[in-house]
C-alpha cells in the first residue's frame, strides 16, 4: 500500500445506500417467499383477493429477491470493490446516485405493478415496458460508472473481481434489452416482439443467464474480493481464474435451451444447449476451487470467524448446485425433473445457499468499514444468523428434492394396462409434507435475516459510528 | 435451415467447445510449475495478492472429459445445424418409438375391451379401474372428481342426458365431442329486449365499441353466487345446462 494517495477518498455514500437496501429488500423479498410458501400449504392464505394471489405475489417475490436483494448487493459490492481495487474514486457521484435512486424506483414500481396484475408474463422479466425502459437507462448508467472508473484506475492491472462484475454488467444489459423488445399497446400493456418458439428461446436465453450472469458471474466477482480479503490470504490461482472466467462467459450464454427440452425448439438447439451446460461444470467449479483453496492455510479462522463461514458455506452450495445444474440439463434427467419441485429446490440451493450467503457475508464485512467501525454490533448474532441460514437452506432443498423426485416418479408411473397410476391431484396431496418443510425452512432463513437487520441497525446507529470516506483511514 | 445457417451454427458450436479447450491447454502450457507454489503474480489489489498456482490436475481432466463427451454427443446426436447425427435420433422418432412400444405392450388389452359390449364392461372390475383412472386424469378437471359437474359442465351422475345416455351416444360424445349451443338468453330467459340491448353494449364495451355507454353501465357482471336467490327459478328452468350452482 505504499503507492497509496493520502488525498484519495472513495464514494462510500452510494455503497452505504445500496448495502442498507440489500438488507431491506432481503427481508421484504424473503418474507414474500415465506408467504407464498405458506399459501401452498394453506391455500386460504390467498385471502381470495387478486392482489394477494399466489400468481401475482410469486413474481413479486422473485423480483424482490433477485433484483432488489441480489441487485442491491451487486451494486453495493461492485462500487466498493471497483474503487478499492482500482485505487480510485467512482468517476461520477451524480451518476452513481442516479443508479441508486433509479434502481430503487424500479423495485418499488415492481412492488406496486405486479400485485395490480400488470405483467409481460416473461419469467424474471415480468415488469411492463415503461419500467423496462427505466431499468435499461439505469443499467447503461451503471455500465458507464463502472467501466469509466476502471479506465481511470491507478493500478496497472484490472483485478479478477472486476472482470466478473464487468462481464455481468455487459451481458445483463444486452439480455435485458433484447428479451424485453415489445410493442406497447397501452401504458401498462405490451406484446413481445418475438413469436412462438423464438419468443420461448429468447425468454430462456435471458432467463438462464439471469442465473448465469446476474446470480453467478456477478456474485463470483463478489467472491473474488471478499473471500481473500476476509481470510487475509492470496487468491489460490490466477491461472485458474483466467480459464474459468472466459470459459464460464463463453458457455453460459448457450445454456438457456435446456429449459426447453422435448419442446417445439429444434432438436439441434436442445442438443447444443445440453452439451454446453455439461461443459459448464468445470468452469463453474473453477470458481469454487479458487475460493475454497484460498482458505488453505487459514482453515482455523473458520472456528472464530462467522463471516468467513458464510463465505465458505456459500461456495459449497455453489459447487453443489453447479453440479446439479449440468446433471438436470441432461435430457433423460430433465424428463424426470422438469415441472417438478426439484427445479425449485435447485434454484434455491443457488439462491439461498450461494447468492444470499455470499451477499450476507460480504455485507457483514463491508458495513463496519463503511461506517468507520471495527466490527459489527454483535459478532455472536452473525453466528446465530449463520446457523439459521444454513439450517433453513438445507431444509428447503431437501424438501424440494424429495417432493420433486416423488412428483416426477408419480407422474410417469403406469399400470400394467398402460393407464397412469396416479392422478395429478394425488401427487399434489403427497407433496403437502414437503411444502410444509419448505415453509419451515423459509421461516428459519427469514428469521436469520431479521437478526441481520437488527444487527445492521444497531451497528449503524452507534454514537461513535462516523461514516468514513477516506481511503487512508480504510486501508487496514 | 439453409446451408449458410447450418454452417454458422456448426462453426460457433464447435468454435466454443474447441475455443474453451484451447484456452485450457494454452493456460496449462504456460505453467511454470506443476506443484503448489508460494510465488505470487506480483500484483496487489487493495492488499489482495494472487498465487501463481497451476491448474489442479483433477480439474483439468474433468474439463477435458466434459469436452470429449460434448464432441462425442455432437457426433451422435443432431446439434451441428442440419447434421443429423450418427444415431439419426430426433425427438419425434423417439416419441414415435415410445408410442409404438406402448401400442405393442397394451394394445391387446384394449383390443379385447374394445370388442366387449359396454354394459358388460360396466361389470368388469379391471375395466372400471382403468376407467376411473382415465376419468381422474382427463375428465375430472371440468366435471369434478365426483363427476357432479359445475357451472357450464354437466353433472354426469344423474339421469339427465344432453346428448343421450345410451352406450353408443356416450361413445360418440367421448370420441367426437359435442358442439354445445347457448340457450336463448342464457340463464336469464325472462330478459326484456331493453336488458338484451344493455348486455350487448356491455359486451361491446370490452373492446371499446359500445354504442350506448350509459346502457353498458347498467349491467352488473354475472356472478353465480349473487344470482342464486333471484334466479333460482330460471336456473331450474334450464336445468340441463346448469345442473349445480
Amino acid at each position: 500500500m505504499s503507492t497509496q494517495n493520502p488525498n484519495l477518498t472513495y464514494n462510500y455514500k452510494v455503497v452505504r445506500q445500496f448495502a442498507i437496501m440489500t438488507v431491506v429488500w432481503g427481508v421484504v423479498g424473503m418474507a414474500l417467499g415465506v408467504l407464498i410458501a405458506a399459501q401452498l400449504v394453506w391455500p386460504s392464505l390467498n385471502l381470495d383477493l387478486p392482489f394477494t394471489h399466489f400468481g401475482r405475489l410469486r413474481p413479486l417475490h422473485t423480483n424482490a429477491v433477485i433484483f432488489g436483494f441480489g441487485g442491491s448487493a451487486l451494486f453495493a459490492t461492485s462500487y466498493y470493490v471497483v474503487q478499492r481495487t482500482c485505487q480510485t474514486r467512482l468517476i461520477s457521484d451524480k451518476l452513481a446516485a442516479f443508479t441508486f435512486w433509479g434502481w430503487t424506483a424500479v423495485i418499488v414500481a415492481a412492488a406496486i405493478t405486479l400485485p395490480m396484475g400488470f405483467t409481460s408474463t416473461k419469467e424474471y422479466a415480468e415488469l411492463e415496458w415503461p419500467i423496462d425502459i427505466l431499468i435499461a437507462v439505469v443499467w447503461i448508467t451503471y455500465g458507464v460508472v463502472f467501466f469509466g472508473t476502471i479506465t481511470k484506475r491507478s493500478t496497472p492491472h484490472i483485478y479478477v473481481a472486476n472482470w466478473f462484475y464487468g462481464g455481468f454488467i455487459l451481458t445483463i444489459g444486452v439480455l435485458h434489452i433484447f428479451n424485453n423488445m415489445a410493442l406497447p399497446v397501452s401504458a401498462f400493456k405490451s406484446y413481445s416482439a418475438y413469436a412462438g418458439v423464438t419468443d420461448a428461446m429468447m425468454q430462456w436465453w435471458y432467463g438462464h443467464n439471469a442465473v448465469g450472469f446476474f446470480l453467478t458471474a456477478g456474485f463470483l466477482g463478489m467472491m473474488y474480493y471478499f473471500v481473500p480479503k476476509q481470510a487475509n490470504r492470496p487468491v489460490y490461482s490466477y491461472r485458474l481464474s483466467i480459464v474459468h472466467f472466459w470459459a464460464l462467459i463463453a458457455t453460459y450464454v448457450w445454456a438457456g435451451g435446456h429449459h426447453l427440452h422435448y419442446s417445439a425448439l429444434p432438436d439441434w438447439a436442445q442438443t447444443a444447449s445440453m452439451v454446453m451446460s455439461l461443459i459448464l461444470l468445470a468452469p463453474s467449479w473453477g470458481g469454487m476451487i479458487n475460493g475454497m483453496m484460498t482458505l488453505s492455510g487459514a482453515w482455523h479462522k473458520l472456528r472464530t470467524d462467522p463471516i468467513l463461514r458464510f463465505l465458505v458455506v456459500s461456495l459449497s452450495f455453489y459447487g453443489m448446485s453447479t453440479f446439479e445444474g449440468p446433471m438436470m440439463s441432461i435430457k433423460t434427467v430433465n424428463a424426470l425433473s422438469h415441472n417438478t419441485d426439484w427445479t425449485i429446490g435447485h434454484v434455491h440451493s443457488g439462491a439461498l445457499g450461494w447468492v444470499a450467503m455470499i451477499s450476507i457475508g460480504a455485507i457483514y464485512h463491508m458495513i463496519p468499514k463503511l461506517w468507520g467501525l471495527k466490527e459489527m454490533y454483535s459478532v455472536s448474532m452473525i453466528n446465530v444468523h449463520f446457523w439459521l441460514a444454513t439450517i433453513g437452506t438445507v431444509l428447503y432443498i431437501v424438501a424440494m428434492w424429495v417432493n420433486g423426485i416423488m412428483q416426477g416418479l408419480m407422474w410417469r408411473a403406469v399400470n400394467e394396462d398402460g393407464s397412469l397410476t396416479y392422478s395429478f391431484v394425488e401427487s399434489l396431496e403427497a407433496s403437502y409434507p414437503g411444502y410444509f418443510v419448505r415453509f419451515l425452512g423459509g421461516v428459519i432463513f427469514l428469521s436469520g435475516m431479521l437478526f441481520m437487520a437488527y444487527n445492521v441497525y444497531m451497528t449503524v446507529r452507534q454514537k461513535e459510528a462516523v461514516a468514513q470516506d477516506n481511503a487512508a483511514v480504510q486501508a487496514a | 435451415m439453409s446451408t449458410f445457417w447450418s454452417i454458422w451454427v456448426s462453426v460457433i458450436v464447435l468454435g466454443t467447445v474447441f475455443g474453451c479447450w484451447w484456452l485450457l491447454l494454452a493456460t496449462r502450457k504456460s505453467q511454470t510449475t506443476d506443484a503448489e507454489t508460494e510465488r505470487t503474480t506480483g500484483h496487489s489489489f487493495d492488499g489482495i495478492e494472487e498465487y501463481d498456482n497451476p491448474l489442479p490436475k483433477w480439474w483439468f481432466y474433468l474439463y477435458v472429459a466434459t469436452c470429449i463427451f460434448a464432441l462425442g454427443y455432437l457426433a451422435l446426436y443432431p446439434g451441428l445445424g442440419n447434421y443429423k447425427g450418427l444415431l439419426n435420433w430426433t425427438s419425434t422418432n423417439q416419441w414415435e418409438a415410445e408410442v409404438a412400444a406402448a401400442d405393442e405392450k397394451y394394445g391387446e388389452i384394449y383390443a379385447q375391451y374394445g370388442q366387449t359390449p359396454v354394459p358388460e364392461l360396466a361389470t368388469n372390475d379391471d375395466a372400471l379401474k382403468i376407467g376411473q383412472r382415465l376419468f381422474a386424469n382427463n375428465c375430472s378437471v371440468c366435471h369434478g372428481s365426483a363427476a357432479r359437474g359445475q357451472v357450464g359442465f354437466p353433472n354426469l351422475t344423474d339421469d339427465d342426458w344432453l346428448w343421450g345416455g345410451s352406450p353408443d351416444a356416450i361413445l360418440e360424445t367421448l370420441h367426437n365431442g359435442r358442439k354445445g349451443n347457448m340457450p336463448a338468453k342464457g340463464v336469464m330467459p325472462n330478459m326484456t329486449n331493453e336488458q338484451v340491448d344493455q348486455v350487448v353494449n356491455y359486451v361491446l364495451s370490452f373492446s371499446g365499441r359500445e354504442k350506448d355507454a350509459a346502457a353498458a353501465k347498467l349491467v352488473k357482471p354475472y356472478s353465480p353466487r349473487a344470482a342464486l336467490p333471484a334466479t333460482a327459478q330460471t336456473l331450474r328452468a334450464c336445468k340441463p345446462w346448469v345442473h349445480r350452482i
